[in-house]
């Protein structure tokens, strides 16, 4: 009889065991299958609201007047990863992945939490994209950019001085857009870890140049900068925008501390349909000027110099497509010129003008996918000059 | 003498103020643009524009909020363009 009940209240527990289990797993279960329906292209869940999109590209260059004439230099593959988290609220990151001469590098481009707090104004934070006029935030994208290279001094580089922020920052920012009759503005605020003054004593040849990727802050001042942007036709085609940007560039407690960077940009972005050309027009352009106050350095041979240390870069860049013609292959051409100025600090190690010019061609497989073309004629600042051809195959996703 | 210049000052400035004001009011053409017309003429400011079809009603609404804070899009532009673009996939 003990047995029997022994085992009656062991059935029952097994049963119960099983009732929970079933309890616990069935909505993840049913979560699992929702989101197996709900999964479609793209990589994107209606379930959580996410997206992923991006670009990915291959460049090949000819240098005629190099040892190695040809060469597939680099490709790049770029997620870009955005959570939409409430109506309010979401995360967006990008992740670069290439081959640049050989060495492959993975950077986080940016990686930002934004929140709508009303139509007015939305706030974010993290690893920012810079908004010091628009080339940055808007057109560096390769599948957005026309001609397969960068305008000089726009990308960052390593061991390369900026002139003005080129790239992205910690940091937060307060943004947004509203009409003003029927034209329209936008704005941005932001304040970031700001930029950092190369004192020159580890690589003197780059001494007094300003470096604006300060991930871990050199000091405790932070940069604010702000962009204003005024779109005065009431069809978007003209944006033309001023940006400021004020920045502590010096190392805390080194006698470079209250060295200050100013920083100022303006932009211009048109676009015009040219009826009887059956072209649309495209320019773009922006210029930026870098003022560092004057200081002190020492050069190679451990003597002090000073020097005006003011710079500026700009670039115009002008494409043509008959985009409104019949014929499938010409509407498919781009036209493309720019012309890019870098004046860094005469007197400067680093110093010096250097001017380029590209022509170029893009061909449109689809609106985000095309190749381009490009020949790129440079004047450097020590009177040499270089000429380079350039092919892109390139996708946005 | 005195008194008619200020009320002089006080009615040009007070006009200026109302003609500024007026000036910012949104005309009813700008305010009753379609979605369609916002997306030509909004995402070509950087990219050729996309086909609605490319991504779903969900992905899209995802895309929208990004560019709206990428490009500082006003938010009846961003929720015209996001209805088109899911009306029109």
């Amino acid at each position: 009889m003990k047995k029997l009940q022994h085992s009656q209240r062991f059935r029952n527990r097994i049963k119960l065991c099983a009732l929970f289990i079933l309890c616990a797993v069935s909505p993840a279960l049913k979560a699992q299958e929702e989101q197996r329906k709900t999964v479609s292209t793209h990589g994107a869940s209606v379930v959580t609201k996410s997206v992923i999109i991006g670009y990915a590209y291959s460049d090949f260059c000819i240098s005629p007047r190099s040892d190695v004439k040809t060469n597939f230099t680099r490709i790049g593959f770029s997620p870009t990863m955005i959570w939409k988290l409430t109506d309010k609220l979401f995360f967006e990151s990008q992740v670069e992945f290439n081959t640049d001469s050989g060495r492959i590098t993975t950077v986080v481009e940016y990686a930002k939490l934004s929140y709508i707090y009303n139509k007015y104004i939305t706030i974010g934070m993290g690893k920012i994209l810079t908004p010091f006029g628009t080339y940055t935030e808007r057109f560096e994208a390769p599948f957005i950019e026309r001609l397969p290279n960068t305008p000089l001094g726009f990308r960052h580089l390593e061991d390369a001085p900026n002139i003005g922020p080129v790239g992205s920052e910690m940091g937060i920012d307060i943004r947004g857009g509203f009409q003003v009759g029927d034209a329209k503005m936008n704005y941005d605020l932001y304040v970031t870890n700001g930029a950092r003054l190369n004192d020159g004593l580890h690589e003197p040849k780059l001494a007094g140049a300003i470096e604006y990727e300060n991930f871990f802050d050199n000091n405790t001042n932070k940069a604010i900068g702000c962009r204003v942007g005024y779109l005065p036709f009431s069809n978007s085609s003209l944006e033309i925008g001023g940006s400021v940007n004020y920045s502590k560039a010096g190392d805390a407690k080194s006698v470079y501390k209250d060295i200050l960077a100013r920083a100022f940009s303006a932009d211009i972005s048109y676009q015009k349909a040219i009826i009887p050309m059956k072209t649309l027009l495209n320019i773009k352009g922006q210029i930026n000027y870098l003022d560092v106050d004057k200081a002190s350095y020492l050069n190679e041979l451990g003597t002090a110099y000073s020097f005006d240390n003011t710079s500026d870069i700009y670039y115009v860049r002008i494409s043509l497509r008959p985009a409104l013609i019949k014929n499938k292959y010409l509407k498919k051409v781009e036209l493309l010129g720019r012309y890019n100025s870098a004046n860094f600090a005469k007197e400067a190690l680093w110093g010096g003008l250097t001017t380029r010019t590209d022509i170029g061609l893009a061909y449109w497989l689809s609106v985000s996918t095309g190749l381009r073309v490009a020949y790129e004629f440079t004047n450097y600042a020590d009177g040499t000059t270089g000429e380079i051809y350039l092919v892109r195959f390139v996708t946005g996703f | 003498m005195k008194t008619l210049k200020y009320f002089i000052q006080t009615a040009f400035l007070l006009s200026l103020i109302l003609m500024i004001f007026d000036s910012c009011k949104t005309s009813l053409a700008i305010k009753e643009k379609t979605g369609s017309v916002l997306w030509s003429e909004n995402c070509s400011r950087c990219h050729y524009s996309p086909d609605p079809e490319e991504y779903n009603d969900a992905q899209w609404d995802v895309i929208a909020m990004h560019m709206r804070v990428r490009t500082n899009l006003t938010q009846e532009e961003s929720e015209k363009i996001t209805r088109f673009l899911q009306d029109a996939n």
